[in-house]
């Protein structure tokens, strides 16, 4: 690869200093294994994890309900303590532990925190459990850990909680099997929670309380408000409320987006937007009921296509240009 | 048949090799900024998520344009008419495909459906005149390279690779021109030709622009020479290919030498990347060497699941930390500093996904029928009636 280099020298691209220091620069023969043992260990806790869930489950009823549950208690406290340990405090701004290893340890600590809720749940109201207090106290319980130690991950769960304590199961899976959105008020749930998270980074940022958790909050709520329109789109005879709150959810995104630079917003808020204007074009055809047009269709729609690409084209030129000038 | 606009594509990964110097503080901002403004180069998406979604939209455009067509084309009669159809089809493409070329469009998206339907269409149109899988196999390794070649076009290089697996496999197989016990070992050295046909290629500074091409190539060749090899993937492929019966293991030819090559090969892999300072190899033999590990565990059952999920997690997690305390001041050579060249962006995606995914804080509810507790509500998630 050392060529790429006299190519670029002999373009001049680079100066001949430049050269030469890349060339020492490669005779050290640097090879970072930091992101694959990180990730490693990162796989080695959801298996371990993964098991101890599997014993819980297999054993919930030959070992004692508290046995477990005290050692359960007992890992967690442990694990929690080495964290307390070892950060540095709470802060409003980003704060990072010395060896990256601890990151890992609070998301263990947290799982096995909620794993312990769940189950202390489980446990006592054995008869008349109503478990959406059990998950309301894991989002706060994780919320916690995220917000104290400054962990993005623990931030995913604790949203991902409060998420199923509305009633919403905001995984991946179930978004793209979308059996989500089959019941109206999970519709205006999802819309509600959706408001709620933009309400809460708004928050976050006048009151300068970790802001860089915004990013992760607002993905969660573009998706989830799309995606809710969508869906109550397919319900109704309101469709049009939908659109026309689809239209101000993105037209919100697409400042975000600039103000974030953020194209991986942005393509979502182009796809999203793109169904819609469909979905509008398709409806406003099924009711003028043009018989005589829809021969043409088939014609012009090859058209249509390339119309759109040449429109996209233009849109994420602009958008990069926008970027690049703020 | 050389790209055409070679000299922009060429800028275009020059610039992503000043980008990579740029976040190693080897070359300034400011220098890359106005090398970026003088310089021509290719409109490229490299946000692979855009790309995405505008291959898609160029899918739309071929086949809404063939429908259009086909309303047209309704009134023709015979095979051989409907082969030239898709014989002009692929044309068709070939001649969009080099006027977005001529537009400067390099791997925006929409390019790539039509390069893939060149391909598509011509295979389609040679299978309906000969009818003979050898010629169809034959035009679409050729489509393939031609592709690859012409417009640097990774994902056809990609093809290309599966084709020429395919037709040897159908060459032993269907034809008899060996003994078909010898796939696995003759699948094993086409991997081992490609990967010495790029490392050759790769060498020359001609052939830079290639470079995400022999990439691609690598990898395909180093999974390709393991999976040929993994006892697994033989004794199940005999059995579904070759109609071998095979109860006992016993039976199946070379059977010691793949035992040996399905943990084998990912230490070689893990150790040549480590030594060569080779990422591919490296990330190659790890993925290996979990492949490898699965095969074992599917023929031999040693521990309940969820205790050897513990132990191994236990198992790796005490490896990697043994590994990072010894890495962690060394500051040369092999070494756990960040690498800022690299892009630790990859790992984050796929973590969130994974935590997303695998972490269920509900699992309480959402594993019990709300029927049997009541309180709960009827509607999937189950929560409680608190609406």
């Amino acid at each position: 690869m050392n060529k790429v280099f006299d190519l670029l020298l002999s373009k001049n691209f680079i100066s001949k200093e430049q050269h030469q220091a890349v060339a020492e620069y490669q005779k050290l023969q640097l090879f970072s294994i930091r992101n694959e043992l990180l990730f490693l260990i990162y796989i080695s806790i959801l298996l371990f994890t993964t098991g101890v869930g599997v014993i819980i489950y297999k054993n919930i009823d030959t070992i004692g309900h508290t046995i477990l549950l005290i050692l359960l208690a007992l890992a967690t406290a442990v694990c929690f303590y080495f964290c307390y340990k070892k950060s540095e405090g709470f802060s409003k701004g980003e704060v990072k532990f010395e060896n990256p290893l601890y990151d890992y340890l609070v998301l263990f600590t947290t799982i096995l925190l909620c794993t312990f809720i769940g189950y202390f749940q489980y446990n006592l109201n054995f008869q008349d459990g109503n478990y959406s207090v059990a998950t309301l106290v894991s989002a706060i319980a994780a919320l916690g850990m995220a917000y104290y130690f400054d962990n993005k991950s623990a931030l995913t769960i604790g949203i991902t909680a409060l998420g199923s304590f509305i009633g919403l199961s905001i995984q991946v899976q179930t978004l793209i099997e979308n059996d989500n959105f089959d019941d109206p008020r999970l519709i205006f749930a999802g819309l509600v929670f959706g408001g709620l998270l933009i309400a809460w980074q708004i928050l976050s940022v006048k009151y300068a309380l970790k802001t860089h958790f915004s990013f992760v909050i607002l993905t969660f709520a573009l998706h989830l408000l799309a995606l809710s329109c969508f869906g109550g789109y397919f319900q109704y005879d309101l469709w049009i409320i939908y659109i026309a709150i689809l239209g101000a959810v993105l037209y919100y995104f697409y400042k975000k987006s600039i103000e974030f630079k953020a194209m991986s917003w942005y393509v979502f808020i182009l796809i999203y937007g793109y169904f819609g204007v469909n979905f509008l074009l398709y409806k406003v055809l099924d009711t003028l009921s043009l018989d005589a047009f829809f021969e043409f269709i088939s014609i012009l729609s090859p058209f249509y296509f390339i119309g759109s690409i040449i429109l996209f084209v233009k849109l994420i030129r602009d958008f990069k240009k926008k970027i690049n000038v703020s | 048949m050389l790209a055409s606009n070679f000299n922009n594509i060429q800028n275009h990964f020059l610039i992503e090799e000043l980008e990579k110097l740029e976040s190693l503080d080897f070359v300034s901002k400011e220098q890359l900024d106005t090398i970026k403004k003088t310089t021509v180069s290719t409109k490229t998406n490299s946000n692979l998520l855009v790309r995405f979604a505008f291959f898609l939209l160029g899918n739309f455009v071929i086949s809404s344009a063939l429908g259009a067509v086909g309303l047209f084309l309704t009134m023709m009669e015979g095979q051989d008419a409907f082969a030239f159809a898709f014989l002009l089809a692929g044309i068709a493409s070939f001649i969009v495909a080099e006027l977005i070329c001529k537009k400067n469009f390099f791997a925006y998206g929409f390019d790539d459906s039509f390069i893939l339907s060149i391909t598509l269409f011509l295979t389609i149109s040679v299978g309906i005149y000969t009818e003979n899988v050898t010629a169809i196999l034959l035009t679409f390794i050729a489509c393939n390279v031609f592709c690859t070649i012409r417009y640097v076009h990774v994902a056809s290089a990609f093809f290309a690779i599966f084709g020429l697996v395919g037709l040897i496999g159908y060459a032993i197989i269907a034809d008899h021109i060996l003994p078909s016990y010898y796939l696995p070992i003759v699948v094993f050295l086409i991997a081992v030709g490609l990967y010495f046909l790029q490392h050759l290629l790769a060498k020359s500074v001609q052939n830079f622009i290639y470079a995400n091409v022999f990439q691609l190539v690598k990898i395909m060749s180093l999974l390709l020479a393991y999976a040929s090899l993994n006892y697994f993937v033989v004794l199940e492929m005999s059995e579904l290919l070759l109609d071998m019966n095979m109860m006992s293991t016993d039976y199946l030819p070379f059977s010691s030498l793949f035992y040996f090559a399905t943990f084998g090969i990912p230490i070689l892999y893990i150790f040549v990347g480590l030594k060569k300072r080779d990422r591919t190899f490296f990330w190659m033999g790890l993925l290996a060497f979990a492949a490898g590990y699965a095969t074992i565990r599917n023929y031999y059952y040693i521990v309940e699941p969820e205790i050897e999920l513990m132990a191994v997690g236990l198992l790796l997690f005490g490896i990697v930390y043994f590994c990072i305390n010894k890495l962690k001041n060394k500051a040369d050579g092999i070494t756990f500093k960040e690498d800022k060249s690299l892009n630790p962006m990859a790992f984050d995606v796929v973590k969130a996904i994974l935590i997303n995914a695998n972490v269920n804080v509900n699992s309480p509810t959402s594993e019990q029928s709300p029927m049997e507790f009541g309180g709960g509500g009827f509607s999937g998630g189950g929560s409680g009636g608190d609406f």
